[in-house]
């Protein structure tokens, strides 16, 4: 379980929320693309694109939540917090 | 959750059903169904089993915290200290993930901890309700959290809330191309969030209705599938822990991101 002093993430929740953030992600574009599609009748393509965008929004989701986990265990014990936010693209200190 | 081997698992005992008597049906005990119905001006307000359960589980938090800090000492009780390793625990993740200015939304995630913690325990229990099972109960929690991050980001930021869309640091020539993975990836947050909660709780008690009915069909085999049951049901105890935990660490992240954008 976890260790409340810690507050690491576990390795399973991290696994967790990984799958299914990019599952989410590919689902969410490609029904964006279908809808957006659906509304003006240009049917396969926009679909392809969105659905490719999502995929990359879902690894980008990924990248994002694993880089959330590394500053907290070596920023540990700075006294403020010094996380990398979700959307700053530098790697942990 | 492996959903094929539970599909196997389904389709290998619905063929056996049809031979023996208690009827397979592992996914009976998701369905809701009205106590009384409540239908004013065709709006459907009525008291299902689903809202029911909710009532049980706000009542048992509120009780058990109450009990807990009835009459605190200074050296705690087992109730007390367990109440305030709790409280301990949701104000680390705060402080941990939002740090600053942070404090005041502790309220909210401690509320919604305890509440997703206690729906996915007690509905553990036999013949109960497993409230965090049903789409619309996690899909609402979700989209008001992400309302809730929206409207924050908008109160802090402003109309800059929308710059959240660019990252920091891109060439002008890559914008069209992140700019709609950004906003795609903002809008699977709530999908995520509620399919993750629904989608675990929902697996791990069908797999232990296909066990349970088990038991039940293999008369002199039952023993097998019963240890089965009873490892299961401490997964699912795991399970639930791991995904309050997630459900509400994700919170603190998302509000994060809207307190302090870059």
């Amino acid at each position: 379980m976890n260790d409340p002093s810690r507050g690491q993430p576990h390795g399973l929740s991290m696994a967790m929320r990984m799958s299914t953030d990019l599952v989410a992600a590919v689902f969410v574009g490609g029904g964006i693309g279908y809808l957006i599609d659906y509304w003006f009748n240009t049917k396969p393509w926009l679909t392809v694109i969105f659905f490719l965008f999502g995929l990359a929004a879902g690894f980008r989701n990924m990248y994002r939540s694993a880089m959330q986990g590394l500053p907290s265990q070596e920023g540990k014990g700075q006294g403020e917090s010094t996380r990398t936010g979700g959307h700053s693209e530098e790697p942990p200190r | 959750m492996d959903f094929s081997l539970i599909a196997a698992a389904h389709a290998e005992a619905v063929t056996d059903a049809a031979h023996a008597a208690p009827k397979m049906d592992p996914l009976h005990h998701f369905q809701v169904h009205n106590y009384i119905d409540i239908t004013p001006f065709g709006l459907d307000i009525s008291i299902s089993n689903s809202v029911l359960w909710m009532w049980i589980v706000v009542g048992v938090v509120f009780g058990l915290f109450h009990l807990a800090m009835k009459n605190p000492t200074l050296v705690p009780g087992r109730l007390q200290s367990v109440a305030e390793a709790g409280y301990l625990f949701v104000d680390t993740m705060i402080n941990e993930i939002i740090g600053h200015g942070g404090k005041k939304f502790f309220p909210l995630i401690f509320t919604l901890f305890f509440f997703v913690l206690f729906c996915n325990w007690t509905g553990l229990i036999p013949g109960s309700f497993t409230v965090t099972s049903q789409l619309i109960v996690t899909g609402t929690l979700a989209m008001g959290i992400f309302g809730f991050c929206i409207f924050l980001g908008a109160l802090h930021h402003g109309w800059k809330f929308l710059g959240f869309f660019v990252p920091h640091g891109l060439p002008p020539a890559l914008l069209p191309l992140m700019v709609p993975i950004e906003i795609i990836s903002f809008l699977a947050r709530p999908v995520s969030l509620s399919v993750r909660l629904f989608a675990n709780m929902t697996a791990g008690h069908t797999v232990l209705g296909v066990l349970f009915f088990f038991t039940a069909l293999l008369e002199w085999f039952s023993p097998l599938p019963f240890g089965f049951t009873v490892v299961f049901t401490g997964m699912e105890i795991f399970i639930g822990f791991i995904q309050a935990y997630i459900f509400t660490i994700l919170t603190c992240v998302y509000i994060n991101d809207s307190l302090h954008m870059h």
